[in-house]
């Protein structure tokens, strides 16, 4: 699944910094299969995730239109990540967001370069991503889901439960998936009765366990 | 059609006979039910109900705004696995 040209997490990185010049899109990399069949856009293949050091704010499903507009699924819980004029990285590059609509519940993107279909099937399957340093800081009682992921959780008396594997949103409260060596996940609602503390640079959670929660 | 205003809404008796016993009693816990079609009643809000989602029981802290739903749709029956790689999601303690 390496044949195309999508770049690699490490050409990412090195990806020069500047915009994109022209109304031309810019090309991942050489793409050697373009001049045998010209007509064809260059799909690029799904990338495994974000490169190193970034974080994924979207993930472009498809191509909507004939104006050069994607189809997107939020990666992102904050409501000013996908607004027009913001500037965010697509396929390893700096582009400004263009237009941003939801004529159908979900967010159609126009980015800058991009000025028609053709050019915005090379998007499909690629991710929209933000430098990690530009995530900004959190309120009290908030965390990024990747923080939490990993965390040791261990009751008020000190008792190791297992680690956090999983956020479940429920449309109520967020629910942690405790993965516990030798038995059932333990589902704790991430509420101020239940999860007392949480500590992000020791990697410990300290929950208060309720009767029937660790049934 | 929706439901008949004369028979109130509907919440499993065994459900709501537990509801009620916990009103009262300090102690506070999970109350367990299978019941999804069960209305979130003004009696549920401060109390943390595990609905079942078909395989497991997902803790539901009920809130005033959550009145007048029912429990199921607050536990759903489909695993979204999401996208691999950190993303900008978030998580909000309640």
């Amino acid at each position: 699944m390496s044949d195309t040209n999508v770049p690699s997490p490490g050409e990412g990185t090195s990806a020069p910094d500047e915009a994109p010049t022209s109304a031309t899109p810019p090309t991942a990399s050489a793409a050697p299969s373009t001049a045998s069949t010209p007509q064809q856009p260059s799909n690029p293949t799904p990338p495994d995730g974000p490169a190193p050091g970034r974080v994924a704010v979207g993930y472009i499903n498809g191509i909507w239109g004939m104006k050069g507009h994607v189809k997107v699924t939020p990666l992102s819980t904050n409501p000013e990540r996908l607004k027009a004029g913001s500037e965010v990285r697509v396929l390893g590059r700096p582009t400004k967001i263009a237009e941003v609509v939801t004529p159908q519940g979900y967010p159609i993107v126009k980015f800058q370069g991009y000025p028609d279909r053709t050019a915005a099937e090379r998007l499909r399957g690629s991710y929209i991503e933000i430098d990690e340093a530009d995530l900004p800081a959190l309120p009290d009682d908030e965390y990024y889901v990747d923080d939490l992921v990993g965390l040791e959780v261990v009751t008020t008396e000190g008792e190791a439960v297992g680690r956090l594997s999983e956020v479940l949103g429920t449309g109520a409260n967020d629910v942690y998936v405790i993965a516990r060596p030798g038995a059932k996940d333990a589902l704790i609602p991430a509420i101020n009765d239940v999860v007392i503390s949480v500590d992000l640079a020791a990697k410990r959670m300290v929950i208060q366990v309720i009767p029937g929660l660790l049934d | 059609m929706s439901r008949s205003t004369k028979k109130g809404p509907f919440v499993h008796p065994s459900l709501l006979q537990k509801v009620l016993a916990m009103q009262g009693a300090e102690r506070r816990e999970i109350i367990r039910t299978w019941s999804r079609a069960s209305t979130v009643m003004p009696e549920m809000v401060g109390m943390t109900i595990g609905v079942h989602d078909g395989r497991r029981h997902i803790p539901v802290l009920c809130s005033e705004n959550m009145v007048g739903h029912k429990l199921g749709e607050f536990a759903f029956t489909r695993t979204f696995r999401g996208h691999k790689g950190r993303s900008e999601t978030t998580s909000r303690k309640r």
